[in-house]
């Protein structure tokens, strides 16, 4: 049988499958085959095995509480906790890094389940002591010790209450009026005494990630070049001043979809260039 | 995992001259043939590299490597030249490498710039601090860069290209669009995309091309400005939507305009000709401009 010769993008969709071993014998050959020519696909295989290995020895991984009931409130199936362990590897500082990426993949795999099946925004309003600022970042980034990770206890005392969703213009929509300025629940007295800030579902979720992220960041700020960690530094403080513009307007207009909108996507944006920081390659 | 086949070609270029001194840059100069459609991959530190596509079935690697580690493996199909793993950066290498038109190609560099034209094949780049350039190619086409810029010019297929602060240009593409930065500007030119997506948080975002009477377009920047250039005759519904920017259309608006709780917030609707194609403006303070004709240049 002819061998049929993958480009990088086949090889990038068989990935998946050929690290899960649930590729065919011929296919998982083309996917070697090519990688044995290709040292970009040499690399990331490289990469993603020790990623894989490096996860393996992580400690079981369990959602916080409060993330944990909003991703229980939008999904049906049960999520697993991660157990699996490989005994007897010796980590190297190139896996110890790899194993920080690794923590990134599963607490993004966990921030993706927990976003993918929100439909809609909705505006959660929690005990501003128990909050993690998620839009703070320069502490992290000049050096300065990791902020504790919070875990709110939903208890009634905690003053944690929901608002019902906010309708948001997802198409062209007809000309009515919209929505979700005149016709949004208000909230209660009460559940307005209760807040100092709103935070969208997405904000909640993404919290504890660039917690996480902004650890590694700085484990890893020795390791980066000079050049890039300014970079770096400039966007994230770009992207926080956007989270605490969208912020502060969403203060104003708690049921605004569009500003929900703008504050989720300052904070997926502060999300993904922490991603992308966690894997970059180490100047040495 | 074996990673290379029995019967596999493999030639260990410059380790050879791992015993030397490398005061001066190492020559190289090799020609390989490869197969129609094969792939060719480069991976280094720094330096540059330019991949050129030509007629024929050879692919010509010449240049200079301060590396002693500097690795070439041809197997049937596909040829990559990379540092060889796990030994280090290394030091500058500068390759001109002509390929037959139809490779794929994929290069990855640390702070390298790296170009790309004519090979009407798949361009994959990936890099740190080096500037991308790809230009004539069939797509898929993908580039990212941390904090180099990226230029991707008449590409035949779908463009993915993301910089964090880098500026995005991308010119003559018949595929889908998506693009995004944090603080680099996007500019989309003469683009004829059924789909394009563009998005920042403090830069702009310019796209001026047809308007495709099915096609989806979103382009969202926190505090930039957007600018549209679109022709007269589309056919589109678009929404737009900013908090504290001012909105400009050349198009006959009949608008709705809803004002948030504290006063800002403005939102507008309108249809240009039938309105079946859907686009999107989004800008929390940012202006958005909508301009007749396809000139419209975001280009500072």
């Amino acid at each position: 049988m002819t061998e049929k010769h993958l480009t990088c993008a086949e090889c990038d969709e068989l990935f998946l499958e050929y690290f899960e071993g649930e590729l065919d014998g011929a296919r998982r050959t083309m996917v070697e085959a090519h990688a044995s020519g290709c040292a970009r696909c040499q690399g990331l295989i490289r990469d993603l095995r020790g990623i894989t290995e490096a996860a393996a020895n992580l400690p079981v991984l369990e959602p916080s509480r409060d993330l944990w009931q909003g991703i229980e409130a939008r999904i049906e199936s049960a999520v697993v906790p991660i157990t699996y362990r490989r005994e007897g590897i010796h980590l190297s500082r190139r896996v110890i890094g790899l194993a920080a990426a690794a923590l990134i993949v599963v607490s993004s795999s966990v921030t993706y389940v927990a976003t993918r099946n929100t439909k809609k925004p909705r505006v959660v309003v929690e005990n501003p002591n128990g909050m993690v600022d998620p839009g703070a970042s320069n502490e992290i980034v000049s050096g300065s010790p990791a902020p504790t990770l919070v875990e709110p206890m939903p208890s009634p005392e905690a003053g944690t209450a929901e608002v019902a969703p906010t309708p948001r213009v997802t198409s062209p929509a007809p000309k009515t009026s919209r929505p979700s300025v005149g016709s949004a629940p208000a909230r209660s007295p009460s559940t307005a005494l209760a807040s100092n800030a709103p935070r969208t579902a997405a904000e909640a979720s993404l919290a504890p990630e660039i917690v996480q992220l902004q650890s590694v960041l700085k484990q890893r700020r020795s390791q980066l070049d000079p050049s890039t960690i300014k970079v770096v530094e400039d966007n994230l403080a770009l992207i926080d001043a956007a989270v605490k513009q969208a912020r502060a307007a969403l203060m104003r207009d708690p049921a605004s979809g569009f500003l929900t909108e703008r504050l989720d996507n300052a904070l997926q944006k502060k999300v993904e260039l922490l991603r992308t920081v966690a894997l970059l390659p180490s100047r040495s | 995992m074996k990673w290379l086949a029995p019967g596999a070609l493999v030639m260990l270029f410059a380790s050879a001259a791992s015993a030397q001194n490398f005061d001066r840059p190492q020559r190289i100069d090799t020609t390989l043939t490869l197969e129609r459609n094969g792939s060719v991959s480069v991976s280094i530190y720094s330096g540059h590299v330019n991949v050129v596509g030509t007629s024929g079935s050879q692919v010509r690697i010449r240049g200079t490597a301060e590396s002693d580690e500097l690795e070439i493996r041809d197997r049937a199909g596909s040829i990559s030249v990379s540092l060889e793993p796990d030994r280090g950066h290394g030091g500058r290498v500068e390759l001109e490498i002509s390929v037959p038109i139809g490779t794929s190609v994929n290069l990855e560099s640390f702070s390298a710039p790296l170009t790309v034209r004519g090979v009407k094949g798949e361009v994959t780049l990936e890099a740190l601090s080096g500037n991308l350039q790809v230009s004539d190619a069939v797509g898929p086409v993908s580039a990212e860069a941390v904090s180099g810029d990226v230029d991707i010019g008449k590409v035949d297929g779908n463009v993915r290209a993301e910089s964090v602060s880098g500026s995005i240009a991308i010119a003559d593409v018949s595929g889908e669009i998506a693009t995004e930065t944090v603080s680099g500007r996007i500019n989309m030119l003469r683009a004829k995309s059924k789909s394009a997506r563009a998005e920042t948080v403090s830069g702009s975002v310019g796209y001026s091309g047809t308007i495709d009477p099915m096609g989806n377009y979103v382009f969202k920047t926190h505090s930039g400005r957007l600018t549209l250039g679109i022709p007269l005759n589309s056919s589109a519904a678009l929404s737009l939507e900013t908090f504290s920017g001012t909105v400009d259309s050349d198009f006959p608006v009949t608008m709705e305009t809803t004002r948030g709780q504290a006063g800002h917030e403005s939102r507008f609707q309108f249809k240009i000709g039938d309105g079946r194609a859907r686009i999107i403006l989004e800008t929390f303070s940012g202006n958005i401009t909508i301009q007749r004709g396809t000139n419209t240049d975001n280009r500072e």
